[in-house]
């Protein structure tokens, strides 16, 4: 059979090694090229996989970090208003106190004022009266009073306007 | 007409042409006598096939005889090296034209291939594989290329007007590589030799005898004995299909088919008037690309397959 299909050992041998020219051709310009290329691209795709996923994991802490900070800045805000309104509250207090007090203590002047110039007028009051009285008695009596009578006069009149 | 009359009619054709050999035969062998002898050389040349089973030789480089077959292997080789390096001398990571085929046809051959093999056999057999597959097809085409195999040196065709016309070329000056039966014995070759090494590099000289020959099935003590015989039988057989059967099966394949595709345009074309030589090769051509294609997948899958029943831990695994 090896006759009636011409195989021949010299020929085998040079048929082999064409093909393993071709083998090596193909395994040194070809895959060897193309798989390089490939895992390049392979790892190339990872990578930006890998980065992808890395930005959305920062995206996604960046947008958690800017909710947070904007609910912190909320309750922030919120306790500042808090604390304002409480502090006008405080404030208003205070002053409101304040306007109280110094109007009790004008009241309380204004009272002792009032009191101080009816003892005032009172006390001129009783001193005309007296005065009047011991004119009167003068001239009724046509008596010129002594400083004691007059004293008298007045100290009577006086204890009478008290009473 | 049914399944039996095709079937009848094949065997009646086969029949007859076995006759008509039987028939043709003393004529042939009658050299003794004289007369005879010039006779029977007449009859040989008027009856030689159409295409040589071996390939003739053109010329000789020192002892080396260079064959048609293998100047066409030399042209395959080089058109192969001149489209690999047009494809990827400059690879670029968005790959364009030549490059994407190439990148398509290696990255979906070895996805192909790791559906059969492990990861490992699969870096190991790929380079092999693929260079058969790329080298048989595009020697399988060169069968249909015009030229090839219809122009060399012959008989001359004196009823012919043009100059150096031939009737019947017999030494044409290129055939098909793969028509030739040294290089499919090579690939052959290549491939057995890297078969076993692959073999012994995956289970180790030991395993790879186990893993032919061990008992591959769960059993008890009692039928240890019979099975391990059994084994031992279908070892054997396997190792004979190892060594004999699978080489020359995938050699043999190949060349039988593309020379008798090879021959099958040849009678065609060589019909007269020449529409009916059209009328007969036309769809000889395309049976041929189908088959071209077909052949070099089937060499390049069996090539994977075999590994594949010789590197795998699949049937011990099961077995334990």
């Amino acid at each position: 059979m090896i006759e009636t299909l011409g195989i021949r050992w010299v020929e085998l041998i040079a048929q082999t090694i064409n093909f393993s020219i071709v083998l090596f051709v193909l395994w040194k310009l070809a895959y060897k090229p193309v798989f390089n290329m490939l895992e390049t691209r392979r790892v190339k795709i990872a990578e930006s996989l890998a980065n992808a996923e890395k930005i959305k994991t920062q995206l996604a802490q960046t947008e958690a970090d800017r909710q947070k900070v904007l609910t912190q800045a909320g309750n922030q805000a919120n306790k500042l208003i808090e604390d304002a309104r409480a502090a006008a509250a405080r404030v208003s207090e205070v002053e409101t106190q304040k306007a109280i007090t110094a109007a009790e203590q004008i009241i309380i002047k204004a009272r002792e004022a009032a009191a101080q110039e009816r003892a005032a007028m009172l006390s001129q009051l009783k001193r005309e009266v007296g005065r009047l009285v011991v004119k009167t008695t003068t001239t009724v009596t046509g008596k010129i009073l002594t400083d004691a009578d007059q004293r008298r006069l007045a100290e009577e009149t006086e204890k009478q306007l008290s009473a | 007409m049914n399944r039996f009359g095709k079937i009848f009619v094949v065997w009646a054709w086969l029949a007859a042409a076995f006759v008509a050999s039987l028939n043709a035969q003393p004529v042939v062998q009658a050299t003794t006598n004289g007369v005879m002898a010039v006779v029977a050389s007449a009859k040989a040349e008027v009856e030689a096939p159409l295409v040589s089973q071996i390939a003739p030789t053109l010329f000789h480089i020192g002892p080396l005889p260079v064959t048609n077959s293998m100047v066409c292997t030399w042209i395959v080789a080089l058109l192969i090296i001149v489209i690999v390096r047009l494809t990827t001398w400059n690879m670029k990571e968005i790959p364009g034209g030549g490059q994407n085929v190439m990148e398509a046809l290696i990255e979906g051959w070895e996805s192909l291939m790791g559906n059969v093999l492990e990861p490992k056999v699969v870096k190991w057999v790929f380079p092999f594989a693929m260079s058969f597959f790329i080298f048989i097809v595009i020697s399988n085409f060169t069968d249909l290329l015009p030229g090839v195999g219809s122009i060399g040196y012959g008989h001359a065709d004196k009823d012919s007007s043009m100059p150096r016309a031939i009737e019947h070329v017999t030494t044409p000056f290129f055939r098909p590589p793969t028509t030739d039966a040294n290089l499919t014995v090579a690939m052959a070759g290549i491939f057995f030799v890297m078969s076993l090494y692959w073999a012994v590099k995956y289970n180790g000289p030991i395993g790879l005898i186990k893993h032919i020959f061990g008992v591959k099935v769960d059993t008890t003590k009692w039928l240890y004995l019979p099975l391990f015989l059994l084994f031992i039988f279908i070892g054997v057989m396997e190792s004979f299909s190892i060594l004999f059967i699978r080489p020359v099966a995938l050699a043999l394949r190949l060349y039988g088919n593309i020379f008798g595709g090879e021959t099958m345009l040849t009678m065609a074309l060589s019909q007269k008037p020449w529409y009916f030589a059209v009328l007969l090769s036309l769809p000889g051509y395309f049976f041929e690309v189908v088959v071209c294609l077909l052949q070099a997948f089937v060499f390049t899958m069996l090539t994977v397959a075999f590994v594949g029943t010789l590197c795998t831990h699949a049937d011990e695994e099961h077995g334990h």
